[in-house]
């Protein structure tokens, strides 16, 4: 089975948290094809050493990002994968393995992994955070490429994979989401979605306001986030 | 459809023995050996040999660009080269 990373990589990555992210990509996947999005040299030279696939698309992020994403689909393709995984540069899957991988590959169209958002620290989850999304799918199960014609929050594949029961596309893993980790990056994505989704049109309010203030009593442990992606699996 | 024709070689060499020439080659045939006898024409419903087209070898396609190379080290260069 041949497993293909998508990513997009934008500036300041390099400083965060890429590094882990194409580690995964190195572990988990043949090859990659990583499109950089008005990226750093710092980006463009940390992903060659991992010797990906790479190239650049400078359109602006918060209005072209469903033709920037359908065109990184269109040329994954000309490596004909039989599965892709979808990382965004600050994201990892600690507990899948490849096997694990080839596994879901094989049986499931799409797989939707338990994103969950760290917190303040390497300890603790962001519990109004947590939720399903797309991180792997079978190009060849749909000759659709088109992304979501949204500006911005356009998916991480085309809408086919995101219409799949959740009972075939769940899968019992967690994806790691460190870009809201610290307060300065959570204040930086607030102000980044005032310019591009003003009115929250693209995203509901809530989620925008919980990125400013979570409230009481809104944050796990790494083993409540454990026990909360079983209860989830159990309700399919 | 091929046209042949039945030609007897008169000559010390070949003692009358008889040999099927096409028609394309009839001509400069009979004008290399000044003693073959055309002795009559025929056809052979022999198709026209197909000589398959050699496979094509895979191409080294690159994703990014579409330059095709001839070989996977050639498309592993260019990808270190241009696209990595």
């Amino acid at each position: 089975m041949k497993i293909v990373g998508q990513m997009v990589v934008g500036a300041g990555e390099a400083d965060r948290w890429l590094d882990l992210s194409l580690k995964e990509f190195a572990r988990l996947c043949d090859d990659a094809v990583i499109v950089t999005c008005n990226a750093t040299d710092k980006e463009k030279k940390l992903i060659k050493s991992y010797g990906f696939w790479t190239y650049e698309d400078n359109r602006e992020w918060g209005r072209y990002q469903p033709d920037i994403k359908t065109d990184l689909l269109k040329k994954i393709l000309g490596l004909h994968p039989d599965w892709i995984l979808v990382l965004d540069a600050d994201e990892t899957v600690p507990t899948l393995s490849r096997k694990s991988l080839e596994d879901i590959g094989q049986n499931r169209i799409s797989a939707l992994f338990y994103v969950t958002n760290l917190w303040n620290d390497e300890q603790h989850y962001a519990k109004a955070l947590s939720f399903w999304n797309v991180r792997g799918y079978n190009p060849n199960a749909s000759s659709d490429t088109q992304f979501l014609r949204k500006p911005v929050h356009c998916g991480n594949a085309p809408p086919y994979y995101y219409n799949q029961s959740a009972k075939e596309s769940y899968v019992p893993h967690i994806l790691l989401h460190r870009g809201l980790m610290l307060p300065h990056d959570r204040a930086r994505k607030v102000e980044r979605y005032r310019v591009y989704d003003p009115h929250a049109i693209h995203k509901g309010k809530q989620y925008y306001d919980s990125l400013s203030s979570l409230g009481d009593g809104s944050v796990y442990s790494e083993s409540e986030v454990q026990e909360k992606l079983k209860s989830e699996i159990a309700r399919l | 459809m091929k046209k042949f024709y039945y030609v007897k070689r008169n000559d010390e060499k070949h003692k009358g023995s008889q040999v099927e020439i096409p028609a394309e080659h009839l001509a400069q045939t009979l004008r290399t050996h000044k003693t073959w006898q055309v002795m009559e024409e025929t056809t052979n419903e022999i198709s026209d040999v197909v000589i398959p087209e050699a496979p094509k070898l895979p191409a080294f396609h690159c994703p990014i660009c579409g330059l095709e190379s001839k070989s996977e080290h050639g498309l592993k260069v260019h990808k270190a080269r241009v696209h990595g």
